[in-house]
């Protein structure tokens, strides 16, 4: 919102620079997003009149303007439509310069001589208004300079909290400048006070959708031209001038953030309603589009159908012109979520439906309208047709809250100055008072008691006993109920001997109609313990309040129980919330109040006193970034990249599209889909970093991916992942060296088991096993799916999911560490191609091999030819600290029984 | 190429010899748009088509297809002719792994230095540190924190939905639906750090990205008071950016809590926004099962690219999303 900053200063009652403004604004929700400094104008851009005006001999869009300032006169050439004789315009002399640098010369145009420039508004920097020359008051002194008397002021460009309706009115944001700037107040427009009568302008046939609807049909004298500081303020906040009508609505809505609409009524026909519109009606809005409404649009209908969207935009039909003489004044509660939907569906926020989404108080229709019907009278010379008729179906209620002072102490976490409290409050609209309940007790004495009284009808004229109850502890904000029963069911018990001031006591007594008593649980009367002995009651005996003995009071009927409601009546500040303060709810927002009296910069900085979690090194988040660090210690880059990716990616790296969760409103295709798995991120890092200089280089990223599944909570899988991808000769088995680290880390027993995907070599792909659950794979992508420009660019990829339980080490518990050195043996045999080395490891599990290690594997042509090759390895054996020969040899023999036994290894040689 | 020649035998030829000469993906697809592209001779011919005589329009069309096939014939040798490489041999993957590579040094991810940091700083503040689903339902994402449907603030956060085949899903506009999650099983007191991607469906530039990591923060014990959160932070902050950096509270509004801050730190002698934070709005605390009169507590989150954009000096957030090594290598 665009605050002017001359325009919020008419309401203050001590006007502040744009600094003191900002200041004030910064303590509260209001951002300060920019600063829109005013234009000094060049001293010699000045008043003058226009004398005569010619026409120019050679050019029939140029005129020739005869000025007067005191006794010289100049001549300018003008193209101005709206220049005539004997307006005062603001020339600019020969010499001087425009806010946008342009220097003024004495110049000849079409042949005749112009001394300077007559300015629009736009030229002079003051608004946007180019359509002609800026017209100036006309009883102004002439030769003047400008800058002397056209201040436009700087604008303050603003964002205000989506729960302030009233931040979005400059009254709304005065009174929160007034509030924080010392010693300032707020000075309200004025206004004409309205009486309404009952015979109804328009009907209404949506009570739920329009809470209050006050019209009034006025005849307008003037309609012509706004006066200048309408007109400057609605350019300054981003409003163009229509007509004084339409601008008045509209500047009522800015000052007072309550929009309003003016029909013709001419060209209304029959009386208006408030209803739904039909499925297949149509609208022309005021911004000449068509609009097809469906039942849900809440709209303003005349007989021959909607003459405006409720709350959104008025309609064609009716418009206001300048030959209207009559119009009707609509100023509305309409339903903020109908208005919101309705601009939503038909894609026009207004400045009007922004303000009715965020829910608008039912006093400010009334308000709005007394200072519409000021400047309706003012500006153009409205007289009343037919009385203002206010329409009210829902109850402007007011409220009520207890701030306690100590609990907020503790909430701030700083003692609160309790009279600083009550000030800043009292300066921010509220009522603020100590609550005393025997201050506040001695004002209801002697009020008559009636039964069924309640604060729509009697206000606090009279009571009866439970109303009574009620009405006390509402002012301290807190709901006890309505009846006796009510109020009996929702305190805690109290014994008679522990009874404190503010307790109820419940009486029983006899009810003629038993099915009411049934009802009322038999309790048929309340009264509050008030000290001293002492019981307030509304009494229907007395038939007034009194305070009744004690004693006296629990004879009168059979005592039912004692009830209370807060823990303690002292240091609880009444408040009552004023009436633009819609976004003042329950206690802690008056905390927030307190903590922005006191001032967030006065906010002491302390630590919770709390103990410390138990499971600090124990959570996945930490595994992970332990896992990442080993990684980043391997010599890999960490990268992140994009959870989102296109349905390209998932064809080209044969993903099933059936299986991804789909974005239904993406940014791009490039993101239309949520990724299964990290490798098709990967390989377009890859071609976006073709020309990286490092040959061999890898990289890793830890993220979670996604996919449908019907079978879990929501339908979809959440599971973190692990991808590494290398690049450069021989990847493949150096990406088996960081899973071989992984897995050491982590004491997996991993089973790798060669397989065959569509992206990776033939041969030269793996999926990984731990615990017979497949965790990923890992292999040489495809050269087909890089789009890498160097064919010796191997690329290898692994994958795997990363559970908790997957990534926690042992807990690490020293074993002994043997004394004696192992006694090792090598082996070579001759096996199958086909046998792994896998194989030979599952074999040897049986033996006494405390340690296997790969030694080489061989291949010559005759071996290949057979499909056999060579393995050699190094066994160790713990053969105690004095082995025998006899011992090693059993060991070793062992291994080659392992062997053998194996269903794996067949047709195996030891060489 | 002139339309006439590509039923010429030199042209069939060299279109062979282009093909088998691939040695590429990129270099496959440029022969593919060479050859079969929509710029084509052979495309060109048959949009020629509909512009001939009729008697001439059946031969030239048999012509043209028999030479598209032909070519695509190429293609396709030539793809899988790639595919098979050098004709690699098999490998047994159960070996050891063997890297002849040379030791390098790594590099983490700049936000994930920040992360790293920051877990430390709460660790040593006797948080937890907590891992949840990105991808959250409306309830946790926005209802249970005071966002009903319709609610105007539901657009301070733009929102990406996902379709998961029956309802909607929201990848998380921020890390709060945690919030609930987490007290819903647990009993105050806590105190904890929910880090993670978050994602919002707004357009990218130097300085906004769609897709972020942020750091949430929530405490709730008894007597938990809004200095509190303000010496937690202040610690933090300087952990984090140093002991010399100040910071400030200024009002601003969530619907998820009352009262509601946005965070400033003072850095090199610039107020710079940090983030926003707040006391748990009562019914938050009772939407995750807590009762509010016996409680209070403190939320918080900014992101972690934000640090590290302050930290490091970052000229382009995107940067970190689309990574580059030539970037990278520096960190």
């Amino acid at each position: 919102m665009k605050l002017p900053v001359n325009l919020v200063n008419n309401y203050l009652k001590n006007k502040l620079s744009t600094d003191g403004i900002v200041v004030a604004l910064e303590r509260t929700e209001v951002e300060v997003e920019e600063i829109i400094s005013s234009i000094e104008l060049d001293k010699k851009i000045v008043t003058a009149k226009v004398l005569k005006v010619l026409p120019h001999p050679n050019a029939d869009k140029l005129r020739i303007a005869e000025l007067v300032i005191g006794k010289d006169k100049f001549t300018v050439v003008c193209g101005a439509p709206n220049l005539k004789e004997n307006m005062i315009v603001a020339y600019a002399q020969p010499g001087s310069v425009l806010p946008d640098g342009n220097k003024i010369k004495v110049a000849s145009l079409r042949g005749q001589k112009s001394q300077g420039m007559l300015c629009s508004a736009k030229e002079l920097g003051i608004n946007d208004d180019h359509s002609g020359l800026l017209e100036l008051d006309p009883s102004l002194p002439l030769g003047i300079s400008l800058c002397d008397i056209e201040n436009t002021g700087d604008i303050i460009d603003i964002k205000t909290p989506a729960n302030r309706w009233d931040m979005l009115s400059v009254l709304g944001l005065a009174r929160e400048i007034a509030a924080n700037s010392p010693g300032n107040d707020i000075r309200y427009p004025k206004s004409e006070v309205v009486e309404y009568s009952d015979s109804e302008l328009v009907k209404n046939a949506e009570i739920g959708e329009c809470s209050r609807f006050i019209s009034v049909k006025l005849s307008v004298k003037h309609n012509s031209k706004s006066p200048a500081w309408l007109v400057d303020n609605l350019l300054a906040s981003g409003m163009r001038s229509i007509n004084p009508i339409v601008d008045i609505t509209n500047f009522v809505m800015i000052e007072t953030g309550q929009p309003s609409h003016a029909y013709d009524y001419s060209k209304l026909e029959g009386s208006p309603r408030v209803r739904f519109a039909k499925s297949n009606e149509i609208i022309t809005t005021l911004d000449k589009e068509a609009r097809n409404l469906t039942k849900h649009d809440l709209v303003i209908a005349d007989k021959k159908g909607p003459v405006a969207i409720a709350g959104v935009m008025g309609g064609l039909k009716t418009e206001v012109d300048e030959d209207t003489k009559e119009i009707l004044i609509e100023v509305a509660n309409f339903n903020k979520t109908t208005v919101r939907r309705s601009a939503l569906r038909h894609g026009i926020r207004t400045e009007s439906s922004g303000r009715f989404e965020k829910g608008l108080p039912l006093p400010l229709q009334d308000f709005a309208m007394q200072r519409l019907l000021y400047l309706f009278k003012d500006i153009c010379g409205a007289s009343i047709i037919q009385v203002p008729n206010d329409q009210l179906y829902a109850w402007p209620w007011v409220q009520h809250l207890g701030l306690r002072v100590r609990r907020a102490d503790k909430f701030i976490g700083v003692k609160l100055d309790e009279k600083q409290l009550i000030d800043g409050l009292r300066s921010r609209g509220f009522d603020a008072e100590h609550f005393s309940l025997a201050k506040e007790s001695a004002k209801h004495l002697g009020k008559p008691y009636l039964l069924g009284a309640s604060y729509k009808t009697h206000k606090t004229d009279a009571f009866d006993c439970s109303y009574l109850t009620e009405y006390l502890y509402s002012l301290i904000g807190v709901s006890i109920g309505h009846t006796a029963k009510q109020q009996f069911d929702s305190g805690n018990g109290v014994e008679i001997a522990d009874i404190k001031p503010g307790d109820l006591i419940f009486l029983e007594r006899d009810f003629e109609d038993q099915k009411l008593k049934k009802e009322r649980d038999g309790i048929r009367h309340v009264g509050m313990y008030v000290g001293n002995k002492g019981v307030l009651e509304a009494s229907y005996d007395a038939g007034k309040v009194v305070i009744t003995g004690l004693k006296a009071f629990e004879k009168s009927g059979t005592v039912r129980g004692i009830r209370r409601y807060v823990s303690s009546f002292n240091h609880i500040i009444s408040v009552t919330c004023p009436w633009w303060r819609t976004d003042v709810r329950i206690e802690q927002d008056l905390y927030e109040e307190a903590a922005k009296i006191l001032g967030y910069d006065k906010l002491p900085a302390t630590l919770p006193q709390l103990p410390p979690m138990n499971n600090n090194d124990n959570t996945l988040v930490n595994k992970i970034d332990d896992l990442r660090n080993t990684l980043v210690g391997k010599g890999l880059f960490e990268i992140m990249t994009y959870s989102f990716i296109s349905k390209k990616q998932l064809a080209e790296n044969d993903l099933r599209l059936a299986e991804h969760l789909s974005v239904i409103n993406p940014l791009s295709i490039e993101q239309e889909y949520l990724r299964s798995n990290i490798l098709p991120s990967h390989l377009k890092i890859l071609s976006n970093n073709r020309d990286y200089w490092e040959n061999n280089y890898g990289f890793f990223e830890l993220s979670r991916v996604y996919r449908k599944d019907t079978t879990k909570l929501n339908g979809k899988h959440e599971a973190w992942h692990l991808a590494v991808s290398l690049v450069g000769d021989g990847s493949v088995t150096a990406l088996k060296n960081v899973l071989d680290l992984i897995s050491e880390k982590y004491d997996w027993k991993i089973k790798v088991i060669n397989s065959e995907s569509s992206n990776f070599v033939k041969g030269r792909y793996a999926e990984i096993y731990v615990a017979n659950i497949n965790i990923g794979s890992f292999g040489q992508i495809k050269p087909s799916k890089l789009k890498l420009d160097r064919i010796s660019s191997e690329v290898s990829i692994l994958e795997i999911e990363i559970t908790e339980k997957l990534i926690t080490e042992a807990d690490k518990i020293l074993k002994p560490v043997p004394l004696y050195q192992f006694i090792d043996r090598d082996f070579t045999i001759e096996v199958d191609t086909a046998v792994y080395w896998q194989d030979i490891i599952e074999a040897l599990e049986n033996s006494s091999a405390v340690k296997i290690m790969f030694i080489s594997e061989f291949t010559d042509v005759d071996l290949a030819v057979a499909a056999k090759k060579r393995i050699s390895f190094r066994v160790w054996f713990d053969c105690g600290p004095q082995p025998e020969q006899k011992q090693i040899d059993v060991s070793a023999s062992l291994v080659v029984t392992c062997l053998k036994k194996s269903k794996t290894i067949v047709n195996f040689k030891v060489c | 190429m002139m339309i006439e020649d590509i039923f010429s035998d030199s042209f069939l030829a060299k279109a062979k010899a282009d093909f088998n000469n691939v040695k590429s993906k990129p270099d496959l697809d440029k022969t593919k748009s060479m050859y079969l592209g929509s710029d084509s001779g052979v495309m060109k011919g048959f949009s020629s088509i509909p512009k001939l005589s009729a008697d001439h329009r059946a031969e030239y069309g048999k012509n043209l297809n028999s030479l598209k096939s032909k070519l695509e014939v190429y293609y396709k040798a030539a793809r899988e002719s790639l595919d098979k490489g050098t004709d690699l041999p098999g490998l047994d993957l159960s070996l050891p792994g063997l890297s002849e590579r040379s030791f390098a040094h790594g590099h983490k991810h700049p936000t994930s230095q920040v992360l790293s940091q920051t877990y430390d700083v709460f660790r040593g503040l006797g948080f937890s540190i907590v891992d949840s689903d990105e991808i959250e339902t409306d309830w946790y994402n926005f209802e249970a924190l005071n966002m009903p449907k319709d609610h105007p603030a539901r657009e301070m956060q733009d929102t990406f939905y996902v379709n998961n085949g029956k309802s909607n899903l929201v990848p998380r506009t921020h890390t709060s639906g945690t919030q609930i999650r987490f007290m819903e099983n647990n009993k105050p007191p806590f105190k904890i750090i929910v880090p993670g991607r978050v994602f919002r469906n707004e357009d990218e530039d130097a300085t906004h990205i769609w897709s972020f990591y942020q750091i949430e923060g929530l405490v709730v014990g008894e007597g938990i008071s809004m200095s509190d959160l303000k010496g937690t932070l202040l610690t933090v902050v300087q952990s984090l950016l140093g002991p010399e950096v100040d910071i400030r509270f200024r009002a601003s509004y969530f619907p998820y809590t009352e009262p509601s801050v946005e965070l400033d730190c003072k850095y090199k002698g610039k107020w710079l926004e940090l983030g926003g934070a707040g006391m748990i709005h009562p019914q938050v605390l009772i939407n995750g099962g807590i009762d509010p009169e016996k409680y209070t507590g403190f939320a918080f989150g900014w992101g972690a690219e934000r640090i590290a954009n302050i930290k490091y000096g970052l000229t382009d957030l995107r940067e970190l999303w689309r990574p580059r090594f030539v970037f990278l290598e520096q960190f």
